[in-house]
């Protein structure tokens, strides 16, 4: 019985030293890899669970691309993911891939939430079911106060599972450049991780059939980013794979029923 | 014929899942009508309304057998039909009703189901001879035996009974040898008209005789009420599928709220548990006087095992050294189905049935509607289906997926994104002003000045207005043309990938920072990715959602 309470007590004071880094009993990890280096291998070794990582930039930032990568590795891995789209904006196309005949169905999204406060709610349910091992939370530009941080870590001190808060920077912040990340930053002072994402060049196409330099079929910025954590940061450049859609049915085209002169001056 | 074919007859058409409770519900509300004109009646649910009587009919519902004995005093069969069919007219199945009257249940039904009139009544002891004439289309046996009769040469019931017992024996199945003694009246299948059974609900009601609004006192008094209820669900082996509550002030009913169950229980605990959530997310609108609790859907209770998959239980076998892991891993299964399940509960009580849903591939190939969201709700439960607003074309995944370009790149670098970038719709679209790229040329002495939108097959915009703000285009794809729907909402769309750019001066402090003046020093690129469309039925410009 003493020495029960004095493990505990340890325990306790492990955790306060080492927040999030000590191990209980049935733990096995105590981080999810992402299975992209460029994030597995800088500042953290994955995201970690029983924490708030912070997913943030532009409202088209490519921070959401990104993470359905992980999200797509986290169900081929065997991880139950659901995804909180608060605001219903997510097209069901783009994420069918994530529930495949090879996955089975570990990814999930929860929709139709009229408020907010519903889905802050059913965060909290759905970290304290202990179903979900990744759950992405979608708040748009909805800013994150502090109270609410400190009731998603409460939740999420008696789970196993890795909040990620997905947030959009409205454009006037990011028009203000560096003064809105440190506004964001002083405000967010609960996520143990921060990752901010935006396009930059150089933009890759691919060109189509004719080869032509205008006919482009696919643009694809590069995604950027920078890792925060515990005061340092390291950026992050993440490669992508072009993709040609390859629709049937497309309407024929309007003939163009000009003159050749006509056509000739047009294109000079 | 397929649910589109349907919309394009009907287009009012709405897609609804089969749900036999309405159906029994309906027949249970005719037979109670039916009682008014013969004293046994009872639906005819048995082998003979298995099959078709009719030719090329699919497989008839709504078959009732009343007792027509003893009605010579009563104005006669002839009375007794006409009650019968106004009975009918009054709920609205006047044109389809038809009524057969004979001395066997198989020749009234097959008496019913001629066309030409409402009625028809076969003589006393003539069943034989009104039935000899008639195809063999009529016998409820299935379609390979009636081929197999066919191409014997008995192609009418006199032909069938003409031969002996012993020519169908051990050559043809039970329901052939059934039918056979029937005709010949060597059946002791006696199919009548019964008694109507009384049907147990299971409901309670509380007057509390005053005003209030307390939803303390409201789960108290559900509680009350649901310990009472389950108790007799208990006794008789049944669990409830479906909760109705409903709240009364002075004899008005302003709120009824049916509560489906994803888990079937009869635990009064989970179901106060259930009705608490509701109306926690729904709170009353006003005070209530009185109170009524119904288990609307029930059922047995069944009492299944646990199902593993082949896979697992093989492996199981042979890795497990003693059955003390497979129980572990049994029961970790069925926590982990638990706990699922009572989320999906809250989230369906609180949230709505359609707010858990997974993506799934759908056979169509306007944007929208290539991927479907479906409830994940959807095949779970055992008794019912829940009623689906889409329809959806399920695919052939292994053909798609040799072709689909995440796995052609099996071989990509690990390290690389999935293909393309995930789009966040916005509803509604927003309209955007755009700006063309203007060209100057001169035919002979006249100048022209003519719109790129013109010029070209494919308006190519060079600047959009988006949320009050100029972006220049950097880069655009070609336009990739969809129409379709033309049958119910035409849709006709030429779709842009587009990355704007927004060219911003940063300044910042030079030499004269003590004057304030500043001057321009560098310039910071700010790139969107957006789905530009432009809508040829509206003739206008959209942004429908941003690259994330």
């Amino acid at each position: 019985m003493v020495v029960g309470n004095a493990v505990s007590n340890l325990k306790k004071e492990l955790e306060q030293l080492f927040p999030g880094k000590w191990l209980t009993g049935g733990e096995t990890t105590r981080s999810l890899k992402t299975g992209l280096d460029q994030i597995d291998g800088l500042l953290v070794a994955g995201l970690h669970k029983r924490r708030v990582t912070e997913w943030q930039g532009a409202a088209s930032s490519g921070k959401t691309s990104v993470l359905r990568t992980v999200c797509a590795n986290w169900c081929a891995a065997g991880y139950n993911v659901i995804y909180i789209d608060t605001f219903d904006r997510l097209q069901a196309i783009d994420w069918c891939y994530l529930n495949g005949k090879k996955n089975g169905e570990r990814f999930w999204v929860l929709r139709g939430n009229s408020h907010i406060k519903e889905s802050i709610w059913a965060c909290e349910q759905l970290i304290r079911s202990r179903v979900f091992d990744a759950i992405v939370f979608d708040m748009g530009e909805k800013s994150i106060s502090s109270n609410l941080y400190a009731r998603l870590q409460q939740a999420l001190d008696k789970s196993n599972t890795a909040l990620i808060v997905l947030r959009d920077q409205a454009l006037a912040h990011v028009d203000d450049g560096d003064m809105a990340s440190t506004r964001s930053g002083a405000q967010n002072w609960g996520a143990h991780l921060k990752i901010d994402f935006s396009y930059c060049q150089p933009i890759r196409t691919e060109l189509g059939l004719s080869g032509h330099h205008d006919d482009v079929v696919t643009v694809m910025p590069t995604i950027q980013g920078t890792i925060s954590k515990d005061g340092l940061s390291k950026s992050l450049e993440v490669s992508s794979v072009s993709y040609v859609t390859n629709r049937l049915f497309t309407h024929s085209q309007i003939p163009d029923r000009r003159t050749p002169q006509v056509r000739a001056r047009a294109q000079a | 014929m397929s649910f589109t074919e349907a919309r394009a007859v009907c287009s009012q058409l709405v897609w609804r899942e089969y749900d036999d409770k309405l159906y029994k519900d309906a027949k249970q509300k005719l037979v109670r009508e039916l009682i008014s004109t013969s004293p046994r009646v009872s639906t005819l649910q048995n082998w003979l309304a298995g099959t078709s009587t009719s030719p090329g009919a699919a497989q008839q519902t709504g078959l009732f057998l009343l007792d027509a004995q003893g009605f010579d005093r009563l104005g006669g069969e002839t009375k007794l039909c006409r009650d019968v069919l106004r009975l009918a007219s009054r709920h609205g199945y006047g044109p389809d009703c038809r009524i057969g009257i004979a001395d066997g249940a198989f020749a009234s039904r097959v008496a019913s189901s001629t066309r030409q009139r409402h009625w028809y009544i076969v003589p006393p002891g003539e069943d034989a001879r009104f039935l000899a004439p008639l195809e063999i289309e009529y016998m409820p046996i299935s379609a390979e035996a009636r081929e197999n009769l066919k191409e014997l040469g008995i192609k009418t019931i006199a032909q069938f009974i003409a031969l002996p017992y012993s020519s169908y024996l051990d050559r043809f199945d039970s329901d052939v040898l059934r039918i056979y003694d029937v005709i010949k009246g060597t059946s002791n299948d006696t199919t009548s008209p019964s008694l109507p059974i009384h049907t147990k609900q299971y409901q309670c009601v509380i007057d509390i005789g005053s005003a209030n609004d307390s939803l303390h006192d409201a789960l108290f008094i559900l509680k009350n009420m649901l310990e009472r209820l389950c108790v007799q669900l208990k006794s008789d082996g049944l669990i409830a599928e479906e909760l109705t509550v409903a709240f009364f002030n002075d004899e008005e009913k302003f709120d009824e709220r049916p509560l489906k169950l994803i888990k079937t229980s009869n635990n009064s605990k989970f179901l106060l548990d259930v009705l608490r959530l509701s109306l926690e997310s729904k709170p009353l609108k006003r005070e209530y006087t009185a109170v009524h609790l119904g288990i609307s859907r029930f059922s047995r209770e069944l009492f299944d095992q646990t199902k593993i998959k082949e896979g697992e239980a093989s492996s199981n076998q042979n890795n497990f050294a003693s059955l003390a892991s497979l129980d572990q891993l049994l029961v970790e299964r069925h926590a982990q189905s638990e706990a699922v399940l009572l989320l999906m509960q809250k989230f369906m009580t609180r949230l709505g049935e359609r707010s858990l849903v997974k993506p799934i591939y759908n056979d169509q190939y306007i944007i929208d509607q290539a991927g479907l969201w479906l409830p994940v709700t959807t095949g779970i439960h055992r008794h019912y289906n829940y009623t689906q607003a889409n329809h959806y074309n399920p695919i052939d995944y292994d053909f798609v997926s040799q072709y689909h370009p995440l796995s052609c790149n099996g071989n990509s670098r690990k390290d690389s994104l999935m293909p393309g970038l995930v789009i966040k719709r916005q509803t509604p679209p927003s309209p955007v002003f755009v700006q063309f790229i203007e060209s100057k040329y001169s035919i002979g002495n006249k100048d022209f000045t003519e719109k790129e939108e013109l010029r070209s097959n494919h308006p190519i915009p060079e600047a959009v207005a988006f949320k009050g703000v100029w972006y220049n285009i950097n880069r655009i794809t070609l336009p990739e043309n969809i129409s379709g729907m033309w049958w119910e909402n035409p849709v006709r769309k030429s779709y842009y990938t587009a990355v704007l750019e927004r060219k911003r001066e940063l300044r910042i402090a030079g030499r004269g920072y003590g004057n304030g003046s500043l001057h321009n020093s560098a310039a910071r690129v700010q790139l969107i990715t957006v789905l530009l469309v432009f809508d040829h039925q509206e003739r206008g410009w959209y942004i429908e959602g941003v690259f994330d």
